[in-house]
């Protein structure tokens, strides 16, 4: 269930994060945000937590088909458990990225666009060589739902995650100095 | 209250901005002219921190705008040019974020909610969505997002723009009566505007300021010739000898024959002498009949256009 459920995160995440920052820009309520005494950092950030949360929220909600596993027979919480652990980094790292590429452009078609080619891009990445494998995002994923706690795999979605916020955070800084 | 030091911003080569200074004393209204593409709302954005200027400082409220941006930005109130507006919250909900925006602590949030509501008129509607409110009533909500957690500075661009003349007055009233509490800088097109409201007028053409004074200080310094309006029956056109025997006057210009027989002069003086007597007196004498007479004021609008087309001329000539 969780391989399908991270490939249609691949099309979810975008229509999520598409309009964090291209919708504030074009409507022009981005001035508010900058104008105000919050900085940069705390807004990229409220954007990324916001759109972690309904992403949360939609995990939470999957527990409903563990309770009623739960009635039919005993499944292991703690595989479950893993699995949503690696699902929510997964989409962490997706969100980040979505976000950063909403931050580049005023237009949410092209911030979607440019969010899932992405998406798909590393999704193939390992047909083209295992060199490249190593840097599928959902390859990554394989293995908690399994039921293990990969280390490095949480530690290239984490990275890759402070990575795309930071770069957000760049460009929103530079907008100031070019807009 | 606000410096602006040597500020300069640039476009890539393009200059917006040429190194512009000014500053702004605790409770003066200030209006900001200039045509348009003139910089009004560059230097707006800059002075709120929305942008970076290329060179130079701007100093809000003693808060140096680079390096204590969230100090200085809590001290303004931004009322941006096309009122954006967040389209899905009812009023309510967006003077509530902009509470959040500007940390306003929770004690004083409610009371405040209800103290802007009044303030701008907007009870009636504070429970409807945003997008199906009318334009003024939009202008009133960013003028309220402005005023959340009452900044001392107001900066306001164009907020008279787009409105009924009904409801130009009650802003106008509204920003006159803020002004007594409030720094203000506004914006605007409408010259009679500024001239009600404002108590210093600063000209911007070309990203350069131009001048800074009152508007009356302004109308008073290009008087520098007076001017007559005059109406006159004048049936053996005698009007031009007799003018030529009054001293001081420099020109006499038809402006208009009226079909009733009377015909529009427009007068020119040579000095700040007033010349109606003389006028009057001489004309009375030869039998011309005044029917209107009156001193041709000079407002802000000529005042804005001549120092405009004078900094214009100057430069085609350097």
């Amino acid at each position: 269930m969780f391989y399908s459920l991270a490939t249609v995160l691949t099309f979810i995440i975008p229509i999520l994060t598409m309009k964090t920052f291209s919708e504030e820009r074009k409507n022009g309520t981005e001035i508010l945000l900058l104008t105000s005494p919050k900085s940069i950092v705390q807004i990229v950030l409220g954007k990324f937590f916001a759109a972690t949360l309904v992403v949360l929220i939609a995990e939470v909600l999957t527990l409903i088909y563990y309770i009623i596993l739960c009635f039919l027979g005993t499944p292991y919480i703690g595989t479950a458990i893993i699995a949503l652990i690696g699902f929510l980094l997964l989409s962490m790292a997706y969100i980040s990225f979505g976000i950063l590429a909403s931050s580049i452009t005023e237009n949410q078609i092209i911030s979607a666009i440019i969010t899932i080619s992405f998406f798909i891009l590393t999704w193939f990445l390992p047909d083209f060589g295992t060199n490249f494998g190593a840097l599928s995002l959902i390859n990554m994923f394989d293995k908690f739902p399994s039921g293990l706690i990969a280390i490095k795999e949480i530690v290239a979605f984490v990275t890759f995650t402070i990575m795309c916020i930071l770069l957000t955070i760049i460009v929103m800084q530079r907008r100031k100095n070019v807009k | 209250m606000i410096e602006v030091i040597n500020v300069t911003k640039k476009y890539g080569n393009f200059v917006a901005i040429n190194n512009i200074n000014f500053a702004i004393n605790k409770g003066e209204i200030v209006g900001f002219l200039g045509p348009n593409g003139a910089g009004k709302t560059t230097t707006m954005n800059m002075i709120t921190g929305y942008i970076e200027p290329t060179e130079g400082k701007i100093i809000v409220n003693g808060y140096l705008m680079e390096e204590n941006s969230k100090k200085a930005k809590r001290c303004i109130g931004y009322m941006p040019e096309n009122v954006p507006l967040y389209q899905d919250f009812t009023v309510k909900e967006f003077i509530k974020f902009m509470q959040e925006l500007k940390n306003v602590s929770k004690f004083e949030a409610k009371d405040e909610i209800e103290k802007i509501m009044k303030q701008t008129g907007l009870e009636e509607v504070s429970n409807k969505l945003i997008k199906n409110l009318s334009r003024g009533y939009k202008q009133r909500v960013s003028l309220a997002g402005a005023l959340v957690g009452n900044p001392e500075v107001l900066i306001l661009d164009e907020p008279t723009v787009g409105l009924d003349p009904k409801q130009i007055t009650q802003i106008r009233e509204l920003i006159k009566s803020l002004g007594k509490t409030h720094t203000i800088i506004l914006s605007s097109h409408i010259l009679s505007e500024v001239s009600q409201i404002c108590e210093k007028v600063i000209i911007i053409n070309k990203g350069e300021i131009v001048e800074i004074d009152s508007p009356k200080n302004l109308e008073e310094k290009l008087k520098d010739e007076n001017q007559i309006l005059i109406t006159v029956e004048d049936k053996q056109n005698k009007i031009e000898k007799t003018v030529s025997k009054i001293t001081d006057i420099k020109e006499l210009k038809l402006l208009k024959d009226n079909e009733d027989g009377t015909k529009t002069y427009q007068i020119t003086s040579n000095e700040k002498k007033d010349l109606r007597k003389d006028i009057f007196e001489n004309f009375a004498k030869e039998n011309i009949t005044i029917f209107e007479m009156k001193k041709k004021e000079i407002t802000l609008e000529d005042a804005f256009i001549k120092l405009i087309t004078d900094e214009k001329e100057e430069k085609n000539n350097a």
